[in-house]
C-alpha cells in the first residue's frame, strides 16, 4: 500500500512540476516565441492612422475605420440593414448613420451602447469577429 | 455484488449533498467574503444591498455598490456608487484550460475630489515593468469590461468655487484585454467610450493598444463636440478670469505610441465665443487645474505658436505607463491643450490707441510683429 501511495505522490509532483513550467514557458518564453514569430510590420501611422504598429501580430489602428476592412463594415450594415435599424445605406463606410444604427442595436440588446463596432457588438450582428479584428483588415483575418 | 452497488450509491449521494450544500452555502459564504474583502478597503467605507453567485453561469453580481471616503473626522464622502456589476467566468473556455472573464458595470457613478498639492508624484515604474507585471499574473483574458449608463464627477476642492466637470451618460467597452500574447489572439485591445461632457460636449474615444509590447504601444482618438462654453464658465472663472458668455468648442486629437514616442495632434475648432476679460496664461493655468502634474505626457519641443493643428510630441515612459490610465491622461491632456488653443489670445489685447487699417493688417500678417489688437472704441465728440 505504502510504496502505491510514493508512486501516486510522485506521480502528481512531476505532474505539477510539468504543468508549473508548461504555464511558465507560456508566459516568458511564449512572449518571446510570440514576438519572435511575428515580424515587425510596418512604419508608423502619421496622424491618419491608416496602418498602426504591429506588436505580438495584432494591428494597432487609431480608429474603427482603420480597424475594419470595407467588407467589414458592409456586412454590418447589411446585418443592421435585415434589422430595420438602417436604410438603404450599405457604403462600406463607419458613418454617422451607420454608427447612429450601431447605438440603436447596442441598446436593444444590452450593451454599452458606444456605437463602436466592438468584438460583442459584430457577435450579436453575425459578423465573423476574427475576420474584422484579425492582423489584416478586410477579412483576411 | 450488492456491496459494490451501496458503496457506489453512497458516493453518489454523498457528492449529491455536498454539491447541494454547496449550492445552499453559497450566497451566505459569497456575502461573508463581499463584506471581508470591502471590510479591508483602506480609508473607505462600503455597503452594498445583495450578493449573487450563480453555479450555473459561473457569475457572481453585487447589487446596490456604494464606497465612501472616510476623512480624518470620520464623515463619508461618496467615492463610489454601483447599481449593479456582474463578472462571470467562460464556461467554455473554462472547460479549454482558459480562465476568460467578462464584467458589466451597470450605471457606476464614479466622484473624483481633486485636492492633492502640486508636486505630489507616484513612484515612476516603466514600460517594461508593467509588461513584466502583466505577464506574472495568472494566465487570463478579460474578453470584456463594458460600462452602460456611468457618471464620472470631478471636483478641485481647491478652489473656493469648488468647480465640477461632469462626464455623463458614459458608455464604455475595453475587449481582448490578455496576461499572455498567446490569449490575445493577434488581436489588439480595445477601449471605445462615448459620454456627454457637462449638458452639451459629446465625447467620443477610442483606442487600440497591446499591452504585453515592450514599451507602451498603443494608438487612438478623441473628441468633445460642440461644448458650450457657458458649461465651463466656473471652471475658467475659478482659475482665471476669463469670462465666458457664449460660444461653443470643439477638440479633436489623434495619436500613436510607439518604442515610447507618442505623436499626433490636437484641432481645435472654436465657435462664436465671447469673452469679457482675459489675463495671461490661461494655458498654464487650465493644465494645473485639469492636467495631472504626475502624468507628463506632452513634452513639446515646440510650446510657442498655436497652429490650426496643435503637435503632440513627448514620450510616455512616464509614471503611469498602463495602457486605461496613459489614453485616458492623453485625451484629458489633449481637451485641456484643445481648449487653450481655441481661448488662446480671446480676447485679443486692446491696442493703447487707434491704430489705422494698414497698421491692423500689417501686424496680422506678419507674426514678428505680435498678435491683432482690438481696437479702442472711439470717444464721442
Amino acid at each position: 500500500m505504502r510504496p502505491r501511495a510514493v508512486a501516486v505522490a510522485a506521480l502528481l509532483a512531476a505532474g505539477c512540476a510539468l504543468f508549473q513550467r508548461e504555464s511558465r514557458s507560456g508566459s516568458e518564453g511564449g512572449a518571446a516565441r510570440d514576438r519572435a514569430a511575428q515580424p515587425e510590420r510596418g512604419t508608423p501611422p502619421g496622424p491618419s492612422g491608416r496602418r498602426g504598429p504591429a506588436r505580438n501580430g495584432a494591428r494597432i489602428p487609431a480608429s474603427p475605420e482603420a480597424l475594419l476592412g470595407r467588407d467589414d463594415v458592409r456586412k454590418m450594415q447589411e446585418a443592421l440593414s435585415s434589422r430595420g435599424l438602417l436604410g438603404a445605406h450599405r457604403n462600406g463606410e463607419l458613418d454617422e448613420a451607420t454608427q447612429g444604427a450601431l447605438r440603436r442595436f447596442q441598446t436593444q440588446q444590452g450593451l454599452a451602447a458606444t456605437g463602436m463596432p466592438d468584438r460583442e457588438t459584430l457577435r450579436h450582428l453575425g459578423v465573423p469577429v476574427e475576420e474584422a479584428y484579425g492582423p489584416e483588415p478586410g477579412g483576411k483575418g | 455484488m450488492k456491496r459494490a452497488l451501496e458503496i457506489s450509491a453512497l458516493v453518489v449521494g454523498s457528492l449529491v449533498v455536498v454539491l447541494a450544500a454547496m449550492l445552499v452555502a453559497a450566497q451566505p459564504l459569497a456575502r461573508w467574503e463581499t463584506r471581508r474583502v470591502l471590510s479591508r478597503l483602506d480609508g473607505m467605507r462600503a455597503s452594498f444591498e445583495s450578493v449573487q453567485v450563480r453555479v450555473a453561469d459561473l457569475s457572481y453580481e453585487i447589487r446596490g455598490l456604494h464606497i465612501d471616503k472616510v476623512d480624518e473626522a470620520g464623515k463619508g464622502h461618496p467615492f463610489l456608487e454601483v447599481q449593479r456589476v456582474r463578472a462571470g467566468v467562460y464556461g467554455h473556455e473554462l472547460l479549454g484550460g482558459h480562465l476568460v472573464l467578462a464584467v458589466d458595470l451597470v450605471e457606476p457613478r464614479v466622484t473624483l475630489v481633486e485636492s492633492t498639492r502640486k508636486g505630489e508624484r507616484r513612484t515612476p515604474e516603466s514600460a517594461g515593468e508593467t509588461t513584466r507585471r502583466i505577464e506574472r499574473m495568472t494566465p487570463l483574458r478579460i474578453d470584456r469590461v463594458q460600462v452602460r449608463r456611468g457618471e464620472v464627477v470631478w471636483v478641485d476642492a481647491r478652489e473656493p468655487e469648488k468647480p465640477v466637470l461632469r462626464l455623463s451618460a458614459v458608455e464604455a467597452t475595453l475587449e481582448n484585454f490578455a496576461s499572455r500574447p498567446s490569449l490575445a489572439r493577434k488581436q489588439p485591445t480595445v477601449l471605445a467610450a462615448r459620454a456627454l461632457l457637462q449638458r452639451t460636449g459629446r465625447v467620443e474615444a477610442f483606442a487600440t493598444a497591446d499591452p504585453l509590447a515592450k514599451t507602451l504601444t498603443f494608438a487612438g482618438q478623441g473628441s468633445v463636440r460642440g461644448l458650450a462654453l457657458a458649461d465651463i464658465a466656473t471652471l475658467l472663472e475659478s482659475k482665471t478670469d476669463l469670462r465666458v458668455t457664449q460660444g461653443a468648442i470643439d477638440v479633436f486629437a489623434r495619436f500613436q505610441a510607439q518604442d515610447g514616442t507618442l505623436n499626433g495632434g490636437v484641432r481645435p475648432v472654436l465657435h462664436g465665443a465671447k469673452v469679457k476679460a482675459g489675463k495671461p496664461g490661461v494655458g498654464p493655468a487650465l493644465k494645473a487645474l485639469i492636467g495631472d502634474a504626475a502624468l507628463s505626457i506632452f513634452k513639446d519641443k515646440d510650446t510657442g505658436t498655436i497652429a490650426t493643428t496643435i503637435p503632440i510630441e513627448g514620450t510616455v515612459e512616464g509614471p503611469e505607463t498602463q495602457f486605461v490610465p496613459t489614453v485616458l491622461g492623453i485625451l484629458r491632456n489633449a481637451f485641456v491643450r484643445g481648449l487653450e488653443g481655441g481661448l488662446s489670445g480671446l480676447p485679443p489685447p486692446k491696442a493703447p490707441k487707434p491704430e489705422g487699417i494698414l497698421e491692423q493688417s500689417r501686424r496680422a500678417l506678419s507674426p514678428d510683429r505680435g498678435e491683432p489688437r482690438s481696437q479702442p472704441a472711439e470717444r464721442k465728440r
